[in-house]
């Protein structure tokens, strides 16, 4: 049943036995595999079934530290979330990603893969998957895609799978709408998560319609799915008992806060053709579903040269964006701007006399947003797109800001950085990669460091992918959620989605989300029973 | 006008890497032992746009101190070629039919970036022997921009002396 928050009447109260927050993959996952059991489940979600600006600007926020993607745009807020434009690549964490790797600091789940794989078999449902299945041979067989011929105890070709993609909000309405047991409201923000006054348990939730009436929502058994910045924002806000937030006695809430950093920072000159190099490229229709291919590090090679994971899939770039002119150009007027004369001056020049054409269409593009040359998108230069695991710090946290919204919610700010030994890493691993093409002769690539400074500070692109910042640990010294995704120190308090990552791995989140909701929901029942 | 990164690199692999065929069997006579030549000049032979594998070699010796000596890079390579085939070192690599220099030249070069033995130049990543081999281009056309009138170390002992 869809129930509108603003149809209520002022200050009504709204029972349940457990309350899901948030009607994201998450959140919505969690109320299908509650469907039809013996629980009264309210899905509390700050939407409506379409996109709404008023809203939307409830996500508001600022950013500090390195530069990052305004936190207003990349996430969704109505009802089926972020998946309403998620662009559907699934990949499992891998094995080592669970584990506690000494080289990399505040690393380790409180379980490990082989835990969670039935979990992301049952996840693949939810997202049209294919099976459960990452085998290169067998996709390689299955699916036409071709085995890019690295496989060295150094480096590997990887599958990933494509959901159609999955907009849970469209494709589950119909069955929660009919649900007896569900109830969806809509329109409803919560704006705190009322502790009980011995600060052990939640009493209930303060629900505000925009710019309409107050309400309240009182269950047993409370789950946060908001996403990845707004579950610590809301657990910052609600400090009605605990002073500094709730689950934060331990000033754990909202740190490591972690993104997958994406650059093209190798250009990849093939000795194949393109019409041969095109079938590596992915991604490629297999019976029922879509496969697609990326080079990655087998854990040996992680363990031995102690690295952070990482994923490079091979991707074709245009002339425009491979123009060695405008890279000049560049260098040039960075130089310029620091009153300093670049290295290799007179290549510069020459640079940008002979590839003048591009140079002016960058201008063009940039300044008059004018496209001038068809030449510009001529294909058949390749670049390794890498996205790359971030090292947890405690220091790249999400706090509340002094501005509030319209709810009178405290804005949030992420200050976000990527540290000196992460940027190093991601160019040992274009090394190790840049090696393996070399060793099986299948061409060169040339690393871009000579515009260091710019991919860090211009050109970084994100997987926008909100991770950690209420991490999971045993140890409430350590974490904010236990192994359960129960709120450490709260009985009845769980967290869902990828806030409660401890790491990240080289992934997008997505599967791995839908696979820890259905874990946490198989476990409400009881939970709820022992209350 | 220096020819763009992208063509250098095109004409650079294709001449070292996919590459063996660019070696003229007409010129280098294929198969048999090579007697005009010192190997490595058979080798540079095979590069189909010297001015690149030239630019990069010249990369390789500004950024390389004390690696301008061709005595020194020649006997280098021949060592590193001949790394674990003693045999090989102690036939002499000017005996060797070209077509097994050639399958020895690439097997080292896989071997290289196997080992991690690469150089960074203007950040291509490059095996160590390729690198070598192109800044033997670069001394040898220096050399003879400079009026020498030979490439230089056409014998280790030559290079030194000259």
């Amino acid at each position: 049943m869809f129930v509108d928050a603003r149809s209520l009447e002022a200050n009504s109260e709204v029972t349940c036995d457990i309350c899901i927050v948030g009607a994201g993959a998450a959140g919505i996952t969690i109320a299908k595999e509650l469907n039809g059991k013996p629980i009264r489940v309210c899905l509390v979600e700050s939407g409506d079934l379409d996109f709404e600006q008023d809203t939307q600007d409830l996500y508001d926020g600022t950013n500090s530290g390195d530069r990052y993607p305004y936190v207003g745009i990349n996430r969704l807020r109505y009802f089926g979330g972020t998946t309403n434009h998620w662009e559907g690549a699934c990949v499992a964490l891998d094995e080592i990603d669970f584990e506690h790797r000494p080289w990399v600091e505040h690393s380790g789940w409180p379980f490990n893969k082989r835990h969670l794989d039935p979990y992301y078999a049952r996840a693949h449902k939810y997202l049209e998957l294919v099976e459960y299945n990452y085998d290169v041979d067998y996709w390689v067989k299955k699916s036409g895609l071709r085995r890019f011929p690295i496989k060295t105890d150094v480096a590997h070709m990887a599958i990933s799978q494509s959901s159609p993609p999955t907009r849970f909000g469209e494709r589950y309405r119909t069955d929660l709408r009919q649900s007896g047991n569900i109830t969806v409201l809509l329109n409803a923000n919560v704006i705190d998560v009322e502790a009980a006054a011995t600060g052990a348990s939640i009493t209930g939730l303060r629900v505000q319609v925009l710019q309409g009436a107050a309400h309240r929502v009182r269950a047993r058994l409370y789950v946060l799915a908001l996403g990845g910045i707004e579950n610590p924002r809301l657990l910052l806000a609600s400090n009605g008992v605990h002073e500094r937030g709730l689950g934060n006695q331990n000033d754990l809430v909202g740190r490591y806060y972690m993104d997958h950093p994406v650059a093209k920072a190798s250009i990849y000159y093939p000795s194949r053709s393109p019409a041969d190099l095109a079938r590596f490229l992915g991604p490629r229709r297999a019976p029922n579903g879509v496969v697609g291919s990326h080079i990655d590090l087998p854990a040996a090679t992680l363990r031995e040269r102690q690295l952070t994971n990482a994923r490079a899939p091979f991707v074709e770039v245009n002339r425009y964006y491979a123009s060695e002119g405008i890279e000049s150009f560049h260098a040039l007027t960075w130089a310029l701007k620091r009153g300093e004369v670049p290295d290799d001056l007179w290549r510069h020049i020459g640079n940008v006399a002979t590839d003048i054409d591009m140079v002016a269409e960058a201008v063009s593009r940039k300044w008059f947003d004018h496209y001038l040359f068809d030449s510009a998108e001529d294909g058949g230069i390749y670049v390794f797109d890498s996205m790359m695991e971030q090292t947890p710090s405690p220091d790249n946290r999400i706090t509340l800001g002094r501005d509030r919204d319209a709810l009178g919610m405290p804005k949030v700010n992420v200050d976000w950085r990527v540290t000196a030994r992460d940027r190093e890493n991601f160019w040992r691993v274009h090394e190790i990669i840049a090696r393996e093409v070399g060793r099986a002769g299948l061409g060169r690539v040339r690393l871009l460091r000579d515009q260091g400074e710019r991919i860090w500070d211009e050109l970084l692109n994100f997987g926008h992918h909100h991770m950690g910042a209420t991490r999971a640990h045993r140890n409430p010294a350590r974490g904010v959620v236990d192994a359960d995704l129960r709120v450490h120190g709260l009985a009845n308090l769980y967290v869902a989605g990828s806030s409660v990552f401890p790491t990240g791995g080289h992934i997008q989140p997505t599967l791995t989300i839908v696979a820890l909701a259905i874990r946490l929901a198989d476990g409400l029942p009881d939970s709820l029973a022992r209350l | 006008m220096k020819p763009s990164r992208r063509n250098m690199f095109q004409l650079f692999t294709a001449a070292l890497t996919a590459a063996l065929p660019l070696f003229s069997r007409q010129t280098l006579g294929a198969g048999r032992p090579q007697s005009r030549r010192p190997w490595w000049q058979s080798l540079l032979a095979g590069f189909k746009h010297p001015a690149s594998a030239r630019q990069l070699g010249t990369w390789y010796l500004r950024t390389t101190p004390g690696g301008d000596d061709a005595a020194t890079l020649v006997a280098d390579l021949a060592r590193h070629l001949c790394q674990g085939r003693p045999a090989t070192m102690a036939g002499g690599l000017n005996d060797l039919p070209l077509r097994e220099l050639k399958t020895l030249f690439r097997d080292r070069v896989s071997q290289d970036f196997a080992e991690g033995d690469t150089v960074e130049v203007d950040g291509w990543v490059l095996a160590r022997s390729e690198v070598q081999l192109c800044a033997l281009t670069a001394l040898a056309s220096a050399t003879a921009g400079s009026g020498a009138g030979t490439h230089p170390g056409s014998s280790p002992k030559t290079a030194q002396n000259g």
